[in-house]
């Protein structure tokens, strides 16, 4: 998703990633990325958090407009309930994870 | 404190980074399970970046989603002929529906937590009733009148082919902004 990210600004259209994989996209490099630090598959906010949703949703846009150099990565206020997530995703030798 | 996390990352530790990082524990996954050539990511030092030229209350913002659609697009004329059967097939393809019409989504097949949570709110992968509400109250000017999709792909070549395509789509529609939503 960086790379069409990348793509399109190089054909002059303004992007923002609202994404929660903050090294994936830091390292391939984007214009503008709001980082929601929530396990993957939510990124703009927990299911049915609707005030959550709509201020991350309304942060990144801001970026649209606000952002002044290249590269710039906002970390959203946002929080899952605990961190136990965390230590559950991935877990080398885990066979049921993914 | 007794068992120090083996994949990199520790929340509960100042000794450990809180933020995960997924290409360390993308890279420590596979190697457990015999994948010993990690997968190779984008690397770049510098960002294109371009600015909007109008005020926000006046753009059209279009969204781009990596869910795939829940029955693959009947036309996928749009896609490059290099395109394996097998991607047809399993619906890893660009594509471009109506936001008025939208049809439903799936995202099962794709990389994320699903013993932390699930996507059944699709509010939360891709935010089309915010950013309309967003259009409603004149933040925005408008939602585009399409909902981009790319499917996360290993291969950069491919994936700069979709790239392509939707950058056509967003000057077809005459998009001004884009928001993009990896899953």
């Amino acid at each position: 998703m960086s790379l069409v990210a990348r793509r399109l600004e190089s054909a002059g259209i303004p992007t923002v990633i609202i994404g929660s994989a903050r090294d994936i996209v830091e390292e391939v490099a984007v214009a503008r990325f709001l980082f929601t630090d929530l396990p993957l598959g939510n990124p703009c906010g927990p299911p049915n958090d609707r005030h959550a949703q709509l201020d991350n949703v309304t942060m990144a846009i801001q970026m649209l407009e606000s952002t002044v150099a290249s590269r710039t990565t906002v970390q959203a206020p946002v929080r899952w309930v605990d961190d136990q997530w965390r230590e559950t995703f991935m877990k080398p030798h885990d066979s049921a994870n993914i | 404190m007794a068992n120090r996390p083996t994949h990199g990352d520790g929340y509960d530790d100042p000794a450990y980074r809180t933020t995960i990082s997924y290409i360390d524990r993308s890279r420590l996954y596979y190697a457990s399970k015999g994948f010993d050539t990690p997968y190779r990511w984008a690397k770049n030092r510098t960002a294109p970046i371009a600015r909007l030229t109008k005020p926000l209350s006046e753009a059209n913002i279009a969204l781009v989603t990596t869910a795939k659609l829940a029955s693959p697009p009947q036309d996928d004329s749009h896609v490059r002929t290099e395109e394996s059967n097998s991607a047809r097939q399993s619906g890893f393809l660009p594509f471009a529906v109506p936001t008025s019409d939208l049809p439903p989504l799936a995202t099962d097949d794709l990389f994320w937590h699903k013993k932390a949570t699930n996507t059944d709110d699709r509010e939360t992968f891709l935010p089309v009733e915010a950013v309309s509400g967003l259009a409603e109250q004149g933040f925005i000017g408008s939602l585009g009148p399409r909902i981009y999709g790319v499917p996360t792909v290993y291969s950069h070549r491919r994936t700069a082919s979709y790239a392509d395509s939707v950058t056509q789509w967003c000057e077809e529609d005459n998009v001004d902004a884009v928001v993009l939503v990896p899953i």
